[in-house]
């Protein structure tokens, strides 16, 4: 009898958790469609999430898209310490950004050191396209702008490290954007 | 005499001009239509060689034709709220209605599909600037949110649902925004619908277990809200959007008999809600045409729900399916 209860109580327990799970899964939506798979710390536990973007970094983003649909190179809506960098990293090559996207870190502290996070984003990037990230933190009305590591993996997703300084500004900022420039 | 040889002079004078005006213009003739040509080149398919001959596929051995005289459309309703941020060219919203429409208009049927909005399939992806960055399996009611304008939105989804059904041709799509479902049901005078679900949390005057004539908001609410309505999932939704659809499709049919000019009445209401690529008479003819026509009830695909590596719900519609759809609708077995 007592086995018979128990199939029938863990019956209704899957039933009602498939029940559960099918209400509970949300449908996804434009904004949802970059992922952050997972963020590594050197220490602790971090997250990244993708958010959506505040007003003032949607006044940057849509002036950086005017910009380069009006002709400019991609590397151009940053600053030019920045396009040094990039082309320090990746050489004097022609450039893409298809990817750009507000991230957030508000747990973050340095005790957590560097952070890699794997995204998968709606850009399917191949392994043998070079990448870099580009780090812009908005507080006051200067943004600060990082440029990152970045790489493509087999699977599709892209690596970026966060190096600490990064990660505290994104922590701290009001809002902040993360950008992928790849080679052609 | 001299009288003469001047009259016979004047005449052939004459017929020398006639013919210097015919032949210049017939060379005027040959040069206007070169540079006609070149400014509007015509295209030439293979018409010579498969003039007459409609498409035919093979599937489990039986070889089918497409059947003639048929018109495809496909019914888009996107969510894409005005204050909703976007970005460059990914700013289109989703696709959380999607009916493709076929018009038999020899047999005069319409059969019709309702897609799942979470159906996975191959999506055009373009980047924030609006390169084209290839194709990812991505849910696809997705596909509208590429593209910087409600055109290239509108397109990336009839390419989303075509590429999902193996191809099959879409002609003409309608694409209308949220805002036109309450439009829409106010110029019917608004749709009966049974309220299977419990709408408490929403609107206690919507009666579970009640049939009632939707009002106001109550329209968006039904076709579009699934939290805490029922078992929450889109599902059940779509199986609600299907009675609003039912009921309202009887209602047009209903009013442009009585109507002439309803068809036309109801495209105003919707004007500033909605895009197309047909013009307003082209539209206008299928929508009287297709009214008389045998409505069928829309199909679903069959398929699997299951939950996505990133949580998000996820419907595998069955292969099977879509092609048993597809040649059930689009063709004729070749004996």
């Amino acid at each position: 009898m007592k086995k018979v209860l128990s199939l029938i109580l863990a019956t209704l327990l899957v039933l009602t958790s498939v029940a559960a799970v099918a209400e509970a899964l949300p449908s996804k939506t434009t904004t949802d469609i970059t992922v952050v798979n997972e963020a590594v710390a050197e220490n602790g536990e971090v997250t990244i999430t993708v958010v959506e973007p505040t007003e003032k970094v949607l006044e940057a983003l849509t002036a950086a898209v005017e910009a380069v649909l009006g002709g400019a190179k991609p590397e151009t809506i940053f600053d030019e310490d920045v396009q040094a960098a990039i082309a320090e990293k990746l050489g004097d090559v022609e450039l893409e950004l298809n990817e750009i996207v507000a991230v957030s870190a508000p747990e973050y502290t340095e005790e957590n050191g560097a952070v890699t996070a794997k995204f998968t984003f709606a850009t399917a990037y191949t392994a043998d396209q070079k990448l870099v990230a580009v780090v812009c933190t908005y507080t006051g009305d200067v943004p600060e702008e990082f440029v990152l590591d970045a790489a493509a993996n087999e699977d599709g997703t892209v690596s970026v490290t966060f190096t600490v300084e990064a990660m505290a500004k994104i922590a701290a900022a009001d809002a902040a954007t993360l950008a992928i420039l790849n080679t052609k | 005499m001299r009288h003469g040889y001047e009259a016979k002079t004047k005449r052939i004078t004459g017929a020398v001009a006639l013919i210097v005006v015919l032949v210049l213009a017939v060379i005027g003739f040959f040069i206007f239509s070169k540079l006609e040509e070149e400014a509007y080149p015509e295209q030439r398919g293979q018409m010579s060689k498969d003039f007459g001959k409609l498409p035919t596929m093979e599937y489990q051995g039986k070889t089918y034709q497409m059947k003639p005289n048929l018109t495809s459309m496909l019914f888009i309703g996107y969510d894409k709220t005005d204050d909703a941020p976007t970005v460059g060219f990914r700013q289109g919203g989703q696709a959380d209605f999607l009916v493709l429409s076929v018009l038999d208009h020899r047999n005069k049927t319409v059969h019709q599909l309702q897609i799942d909005r979470d159906t996975m399939t191959n999506v055009a992806v373009l980047g924030v600037m609006g390169n084209k960055v290839g194709t990812r399996v991505m849910q696809i009611c997705l596909s509208h949110g590429f593209g910087a304008d409600d055109e290239t939105n509108s397109k990336y989804t009839v390419d989303a649902v075509s590429n999902l059904l193996q191809g099959a041709p879409i002609d003409l799509y309608l694409a209308m925004d949220i805002r036109g479902i309450n439009i829409l049901n106010d110029a019917l005078g608004g749709v009966k619908v049974p309220i299977e679900d419990d709408f408490s949390a929403y609107d206690p005057t919507m009666v579970q277990g009640t049939t009632m004539k939707l009002q106001g908001q109550q329209a968006e609410l039904y076709v579009r809200s699934r939290y805490h309505i029922g078992d929450g999932t889109n599902e059940q939704r779509m199986r609600r959007q299907q009675h609003f659809m039912d009921a309202a499709v009887q209602l047009i049919q209903e009013r442009i008999s009585a109507e002439a000019s309803f068809a036309d009445t109801l495209l105003d209401a919707i004007e500033e809600v909605s895009n197309t690529n047909v013009t307003r008479g082209r539209l206008i003819n299928e929508i009287n045409r297709a009214y008389k026509y045998d409505i069928r009830p829309a199909d679903t695909l069959a398929g699997e729900y299951k939950a996505g590596d990133d949580g998000f719900m996820e419907f595998h519609a069955s292969e099977e399916s879509i092609i048993s759809w597809i040649i059930n609708v689009f063709y004729n077995p070749v004996e």
